[in-house]
């Protein structure tokens, strides 16, 4: 089934006023989010800044105490089976099944998502080969790197072609080759009309590949622009330095070097 | 330093062997085992009192009949605290080595070996005396109190009973557990690191089932070794390791109760007694035997549990790689079950039943729970059956046939248990994120693999034994109602689930109210049934009463179907209530 949004024609994803509060604290403030089709949305903040709660309230995994989320005009707590059959999701932390061997996990995800069986084999092989782990296919997850479990996850992401990638920290474990191959996979799916959410520390990726670049801070968006724009508006010739303009509070350099003395005391 | 280290460490290790977070992020460790601690020592308690029944409601209780007496209750507590620590240490099997998670996290620390290997040891000596402790602790004041309240024994003499009981038990439970820990380490050491871990898991399942089996056939052992075991002649009863501690408690005691002075008594009371205390005299030579033996034993099994345990650990290192899964088999059973099986997500949850209840560690426990507490179940079948048919002219008994609807309900009741536990906690987000609205075909694919696995496997395996004891057509008609009977049982135990199979956060329910509901249909459902198949094959009728239970198959589906019409809402990880409410306080 190839429909309007297949086609890059769907509204893609609108989050507005997204609030999360945990025991009365809001760790999430009022936080809007819209990734177009054929975008590619950098998603930036420090630790603790929201980015995975945020992340988790797009996906439907986690209810925001307020606001919004809709996709392609619909809202996704309306039908939340319907939107997740057109997302593809990799998480932060690689949670997998690790007495499945990564064949397995994938058919797993394939068969309940419901994709025919003969282009799910074909789909899995071709993929576990382009991302270099077909010998490790029968093996069971509990023996693969890091790098490799990212890979079976980005696979599964991929495996029913979604219309929205939601991607958090996809380059955790990945060694350098498989970082330049998603890179350009992003761009590529992106041409190909996909709404891409990107959640990442590593801000020469985002700068790459980001048509467009938000930044949290203590649960509040404190920036929203292309990386260009960004870079114009706050004089800084790189997208680290405008992060650093945003959310880095203190000195940098004078924190590591507190750091060290803490390292080096003695009794 | 390394003390503090050794004790930090040992602190850890305690904690990861209860830890119980992998099953309910909700899941609070100390009420896990406050419960599991609790259930043990209310077990002891009641256990205590009903043996001590005799004594309390006899008028006439004498020395001589005491001392007998009280051999085959030690012999109970002794076997007791044995299996059911080694049943412990065996729950606890991946643990009672130095892991790969240990081995990587704390190798790259500034710690010896030997203190982290002291560490994981003394963890594990507290985590089994935890449980034995539960179990014992009243069974020790409470079982010599009672025996001797009406015996005329001295001030100190009591307290000596005691301490004698809590020695005894102790040691039983720490043979219990060495052996555990001895086997484990003797596999290990013989077979590699690699091996081992291929077969490690096989293991464990027997060791647990035959402990089981044991542990729950003790009331049965106890009652029918009679005074058998006494008889000088009967060397070979002194084979069992539990009689070598209850010789070592006789000669601890010093023969406090059979040396008592008689009283006046009742010419028929005085003739038992005079019996019993010739018995009890005939018996007195084993005990330096058997306590001797006791001794021997334990030391021996002690010392080389922790030879094993100091060599198997003496490095560490990371597991071994892991191994690829057969390609053909993969392949053959994925062809097989895709021809039965059409729908795809009936197929996924088929295939993901089949592999976590084979592949995943939590998962194969209860299995071979339900399996040991069905092979239990079996043999009182066939020995209550055979008892109450044994006049009967047909050799066919309702006993016998029991042993098939025993099994197949254990191993199901064990099915539907397995599937409430999450594969894996961490990893239901998957699953969450591909549902499509609808639990009907992830329950259908995970009944289907429960059938073919607790169903179609059991009537398989019982059919040759059925053959041989009865006919090949008796047989045959046998498992044809067994396949019925299971199918029925399978469509009833799921008939109020309602959650994603092995996907969900697991909260243990009301397990006071359900168990002694579910034992008593169990008890009930399995022998009328086997009454009623046994009066269906003497009349021919077996066909039919196939037939009548695919009828009430086809109707509870039908219900089912009813009732499952519309899909409904629910959570994937359900928050359990707050204490308050669960105690009963709101």
């Amino acid at each position: 089934m190839i429909g309007a949004s297949r086609n890059g024609g769907g509204r893609g994803l609108e989050a507005r006023g997204l609030i999360k509060r945990y025991n009365a604290v809001a760790v999430v403030r009022e936080v809007d989010v819209v990734v177009r089709p054929g975008e590619v949305i950098g998603y930036l903040g420090p630790n603790g800044s929201g980015k995975t709660t945020t992340v988790r309230m797009l996906t439907g995994l986690t209810e925001p105490s307020d606001g919004t989320v809709v996709h392609d005009g619909r809202n996704i707590y309306g039908d939340l089976v319907a939107f997740r059959r057109r997302l593809g999701y990799v998480p932060e932390e690689a949670h997998l099944y690790p007495f499945l061997s990564g064949r397995e996990y994938l058919e797993l995800v394939g068969r309940l998502r419901e994709l025919p069986v003969t282009l799910l084999e074909k789909k899995i092989m071709s993929l576990l080969d382009l991302f270099g782990i077909l010998s490790a296919a029968d093996q069971p997850i509990s023996g693969y790197s890091k790098g490799m479990k990212q890979k079976i996850l980005i696979s599964a992401a991929l495996l029913h072609d979604p219309d929205l990638l939601i991607l958090d920290e996809p380059e955790s474990g990945l060694d350098v080759t498989a970082v330049l191959v998603l890179r350009s996979l992003i761009t590529e799916l992106a041409r190909r009309g996909k709404a891409i959410l990107y959640s990442s520390h590593i801000m020469e990726s985002v700068e790459r590949v980001c048509s467009r670049v938000m930044v949290l801070h203590r649960g509040a968006v404190v920036a929203d622009d292309s990386s260009a724009n960004l870079r114009t508006l706050l004089s800084r010739d790189s997208l680290e330095a405008v992060f650093a303009e945003l959310v880095v509070q203190d000195n940098p350099a004078r924190t590591a070097s507190d750091i060290a003395d803490v390292a080096a005391m003695r009794a | 330093m390394a003390s503090e280290a050794r004790r930090l460490l040992t602190a850890h290790f305690l904690r990861r062997l209860v830890d119980d977070d992998l099953i309910s992020p909700n899941a609070d460790r100390h009420e896990s085992l406050a419960m599991i601690c609790g259930c043990l020592a209310s077990m002891g308690l009641f256990v205590s009192v009903l043996v001590s029944m005799k004594y309390l409601f006899n008028p006439y209780q004498t020395p001589g009949a005491t001392a007998i007496s009280a051999l085959f209750d030690r012999f109970l507590f002794v076997s007791a605290s044995m299996t059911a620590t080694a049943l412990v240490t065996l729950l606890a099997w991946d643990g009672l080595a130095v892991d790969a998670r240990d081995a990587s996290v704390l190798g790259a620390m500034p710690i010896r070996t030997r203190t982290i290997v002291g560490a994981k040891f003394g963890a594990l000596v507290r985590f089994a005396a935890m449980f034995a402790g539960a179990l014992n602790v009243s069974s020790c004041v409470i079982a010599p109190a009672l025996m001797v309240s009406k015996l005329p024994i001295r001030a100190w003499q009591l307290p000596l009973l005691i301490l004698a009981q809590a020695v005894t038990v102790a040691m039983a439970a720490a043979f219990g557990f060495f052996a555990v820990l001895a086997i484990r380490g003797l596999l290990h050491a013989a077979l590699g690191r690699a091996l081992f871990a291929r077969v490690s898991a096989l293991v464990q399942a027997t060791l647990l089932v035959a402990v089981a089996c044991a542990f729950l056939l003790l009331p049965v052992v106890v009652s029918r070794m009679n005074r058998v075991w006494l008889e000088p002649q009967s060397r070979a009863a002194l084979m069992a390791p539990p009689l070598w501690f209850v010789g070592l408690q006789e000669m601890a005691i010093g023969h406090i109760i059979a040396d008592l002075p008689r009283r006046q008594m009742p010419p028929r009371i005085r003739e038992g007694e005079a019996r019993a205390t010739r018995l009890y005299a005939g018996a007195r030579t084993l005990f330096p035997d058997l306590a001797l033996k006791a001794l021997v034993k334990l030391t021996a099994v002690t010392v080389m549990a922790v030879l094993l345990f100091a060599w198997n650990n003496r490095r560490m290192v990371p597991p071994p790689p892991a191994t690829a899964t057969a390609g053909w088999i993969r392949r053959g059973i994925g062809a097989a079950a895709r021809v039965v099986i059409r729908q795809p997500v009936t197929q996924a949850s088929f295939f993901f039943a089949l592999q976590t209840l084979l592949r995943s560690a939590q998962h194969r426990l209860t299995l071979a729970a339900s399996l040991a507490f069905g092979l239990t179940a079996s043999v009182f079948a066939v020995a209550v059956g055979s008892a109450t048919r044994a006049s009967d002219s047909v050799p066919m008994t309702a006993g016998v046939l029991a042993v098939q609807p025993v099994l197949l309900t254990a191993l199901l009741i064990g099915f539907r248990h397995a599937v409430r536990v999450p594969a894996e906690l961490a990893a239901n987000w998957a699953v969450q994120v591909a549902w499509a609205g609808d639990t009907r075909p992830h329950i259908a694919g995970a009944k289907v693999a429960g059938a073919l696995l607790f169903v179609v496997g059991p009537v398989l395996a019982l059919l040759p034994f059925y053959a041989v004891v009865f006919t090949l057509a008796d047989a045959l008609a046998i498992a044809l109602c067994g396949l019925a009977a299971g199918a029925v049982i399978l469509e009833t135990l799921f008939m109020s689930y309602r959650k994603m199979p092995f996907a969900c956060g697991y909260l243990p329910g009301d397990l006071k109210t359900i168990l002694p509901i579910a034992f008593a249909a169990f008890v009930f459902f399995t022998y009328q049934f086997a009454h009623i198949e046994l009066a269906a094959l003497r009349s021919g009728a077996a066909p039919t009463f196939a037939l009548v239970l695919v009828g009430i198959f086809l109707g509870l589906r039908s219900i089912d179907a009813f009732r499952r019409r519309t899909p409904r809402a629910f959570e994937f990880d359900e928050m359990p209530e707050p204490p308050t409410q669960r105690l009963g306080l709101s």
